[in-house]
């Protein structure tokens, strides 16, 4: 009996089973394979051993690209707790809740292209950014905010911020609904003020949902800021906001180089996948 | 019960299976008769034809469109029982080479494409039918085409001896499109004869509270537009080629000097503050706009800025920069060609369609629709419309020269574009950035 569910159990997986190896196995396995080789994509590929990763480390676009993917994980703590404290004034049914809840949810289900191209035209030179500033008397400030690393990696920034703390609103949302009210009760029985009661009871509580939003988060910075390059500034000025998915794009498909591509997409997998982990093993390890 | 789920999970399983085979990387070349080189016998069928570049707008409605309709009409008259599916793939160069890579690949490619000539063509020159058996067919067909050496091996036809890979389909260049009711209120003569004359213009035309020109150089489109003309300046014949071949260094001056001079023009303030953040199109919805005195394009834009700007629309050559021994003539080549790939069912089929599509109708319609002046010889000029279709064709005539980035290959191409972008909005001295150019040379070719 028992042999027999588990060929049942085999034949029930199977599916599922030629479904990863299809759609992940077999394309991971492949970038492993190209990373090592020279392939413009078309014809076959040369074997070239670790020739893409030495180049790699000397490739200063490559450390562009990574500068700036680090750059944009700097707005990991502020995804983590804006989220937070907003989920809990919504939780806490302050009033207009219901169309906060709302608005806040509302950049998450607006496209990325959509919201990239708002944004390159809320940073233009003649766009309403711009505009407000001059009108509130800051016309020195007025600048073609895309056109410099300086103030378009920011821009960047703001935009990425400002599209994901909807999504992880409601994830913090979701993790609140599903708490033991007699928690924040008890503390606020005990005199607890809001802000206690959001830092030392709810707060711990979410360490799960807290650490599901952390490693999203990261890893968006590192490895789904595509669209928002590609639209926002297309990597320009020169260089200058390039990050590691951009430049896998570019060398893939603009230069031909799909080896090296692929060889810059193993590290960027290995450093997402390393500090996922990480982030990971901390959080576990503090005891949540 | 149990067998209904044992049987479903069977072929959810197998299904898995054949979608993962379908992706199964394989180099061989399924083509079953392109690689022989032999001529098809021409049997009815449907042919795939995916188009490019602003082929890619082709919708239906638009002046693209109606041009390519009216061939595939004239196609499918003299060849009963057959017919043209249309792709328009992306205007992005970079999607459609992701569309082409994964194409080629998997097999799926089309029957044929009309598509950017030259650098952007050689890239697949691997997966591409040697034309020279359907030109040998087709008695004085090579020369009746101007500007073949783009469609051939090497770039170099060598009279039709090298392979051919490709049919050239129009002749492209760029004009200086002006708005005359600005230059009237600034005091300025058309046509601006150098670049000296431009300097003075501009000056004119900022004193008057106009932006004198736009660019859209955000991928580097506009400043390698202009550059590429005013080699024209500076070069001597050959030195196309020899840039190519690496024999001419992009840090060598007569490359230096043009990015030189329009970097002047920037902190002239002759050019739109946001010149390198705006996109190539933008430049066109300015100057239609009224916002500028003037932006460098190419014949396909002239409908829309006659509709916009009516009797206020002015073209001229691009002011000379130097006085090289070419300076004053065109700078141009076919910007698209056709080519029949590999993977095509029916090359020969495919073939047919190329000969209709480069008729004297087609070429003449080429002019009439689109105001592009075609590959094809002779054709009767008395179909120029309008003096902004004759001042394209008076350029066709007698090119110095093909831009330069018909002729690098697409990688040194996106270099070079990103190079330019770079030293027009500052980030790098015109030096610097050909420099860096030759420094990339090694790893992009």
């Amino acid at each position: 009996m028992a042999n027999r569910d588990r060929l049942w159990g085999v034949v029930y997986v199977l599916p599922a089973l030629a479904l990863v190896l299809a759609f992940i196995a077999y394309p991971l396995a492949s970038v492993i394979y190209h990373a090592f080789t020279e392939w413009d994509g078309i014809n076959a590929p040369e074997w070239v051993g670790f020739d893409n990763f030495t180049e790699l480390v000397d490739d200063p676009v490559f450390r562009t690209s990574l500068r700036n993917n680090a750059l944009f994980a700097l707005s990991v703590p502020i995804q983590v707790t804006v989220p937070l404290m907003l989920a809990w004034l919504i939780h806490e049914r302050i009033p207009g809740w219901r169309f906060f809840r709302s608005t806040f949810f509302l950049p998450a289900v607006i496209s990325t292209v959509v919201v990239g191209l708002v944004a390159q035209v809320v940073f233009r030179l003649n766009g309403p950014l711009n505009s407000l500033l001059g009108s509130i008397g800051l016309s020195s400030l007025e600048q073609d905010w895309l056109g410099k690393a300086e103030t378009s990696i920011p821009a960047v920034l703001l935009v990425l911020v400002w599209a994901n703390f909807g999504y992880n609103t409601l994830i913090y949302l979701a993790g609140m609904s599903a708490l033991d009210p007699s928690l924040t009760e008890a503390a606020r029985m005990d005199g607890a003020r809001p802000t206690r009661v959001l830092f030392s009871i709810v707060a711990p509580n979410l360490k799960r949902v807290m650490e599901l939003v952390l490693v999203t988060s990261t890893v968006t910075a590192f490895a789904f800021m595509f669209a928002y390059i590609y639209v926002i500034t297309n990597g320009a000025p020169g260089f200058d906001t390039y990050v590691t998915e951009f430049m896998i794009y570019k060398e893939a498909f603009a230069l031909g180089n799909s080896g090296y591509a692929c060889a810059i997409g193993v590290v960027l997998t290995l450093i997402a996948a390393s500090i996922g982990a990480l982030q990971i093993r901390i959080l576990t390890r503090s005891g949540a | 019960m149990r067998q209904l789920r044992i049987v479903a999970a069977l072929l959810v399983t197998v299904l898995a299976l054949f979608v993962a085979a379908c992706g199964d990387d394989d180099d061989s070349d399924s083509g079953s008769s392109g690689s022989s080189g032999e001529t098809a016998k021409a049997k009815p069928g449907t042919l795939d034809l995916w188009v490019g570049g602003n082929f890619a707008g082709a919708t239906p409605g638009t002046p693209y469109r109606e041009w390519l309709d009216s061939q595939i009409s004239r196609f499918k008259a003299e060849n009963k029982g057959s017919d043209v599916k249309i792709t328009l793939l992306s205007t992005d160069n970079e999607q459609v080479a992701a569309k082409l890579q994964a194409a080629f690949q998997a097999q799926r490619a089309p029957d044929m494409m009309l598509f950017y000539s030259g650098g952007y063509t050689t890239p697949y020159e691997n997966q591409l039918l040697a034309l020279n058996p359907y030109f040998d067919k087709t008695p004085g067909f090579f020369d009746s085409l101007s500007g073949m050496d783009l469609s051939c091996q090497d770039l170099d036809c060598e009279g039709g001896k090298n392979t051919i890979i490709a049919v050239p389909q129009d002749f492209g260049t760029y004009g200086l499109f002006y708005n005359k009711a600005m230059f009237k209120k600034a005091g300025v003569q058309a046509p601006i004869e150098d670049w000296d004359g431009l300097l003075e213009a501009c000056d004119k035309l900022k004193a008057s509270g106009v932006t004198p020109i736009t660019f859209g150089d955000r991928d580097g489109y506009s400043t390698d537009n202009w550059v590429t003309l005013m080699y024209g300046s500076y070069f001597v014949e050959g030195d196309v080629a020899r840039v190519n071949d690496g024999e001419l260094p992009y840090a060598d001056p007569k490359l230096v000097q043009p990015l030189e001079q329009l970097v002047q023009l920037r902190e002239q303030g002759c050019l739109n503050k946001d010149a390198s953040t705006r996109e190539n199109f933008d430049a066109n919805s300015d100057f239609t706009s009224g916002k500028s005195a003037m932006v460098l394009m190419y014949p396909a834009v002239i409908p829309d800025f006659k509709k916009k700007l009516g009797k206020d629309l002015g073209i001229m050559p691009i002011p000379t920069s130097s006085d090289g021994p070419l300076a004053g003539r065109s700078v141009g080549n076919a910007f698209y060609n056709y080519v029949i790939t590999k993977q095509s069912d029916n090359p020969g089929l495919a073939w047919e369609f190329i000969k209709v599509a480069s008729d004297q109708t087609a070429a003449g319609e080429l002019l009439t629709i689109l105001g592009t002046p075609p590959a094809l010889k002779g054709v009767d000029e008395s179909l120029v419309e309008d003096e902004f279709v004759q001042f394209f064709v008076d350029a066709s005539q007698d090119p110095a020269m093909p831009v330069l980035d018909s002729v690098i290959p697409v990688p040194v191409a996106l270099t070079f574009y990103k190079e330019l972008q770079q030293a027009l909005s500052g980030k790098k001295t015109p030096e610097e950035a050909m420099a860096s150019m030759d420094e990339q040379l090694p790893t992009l070719e």
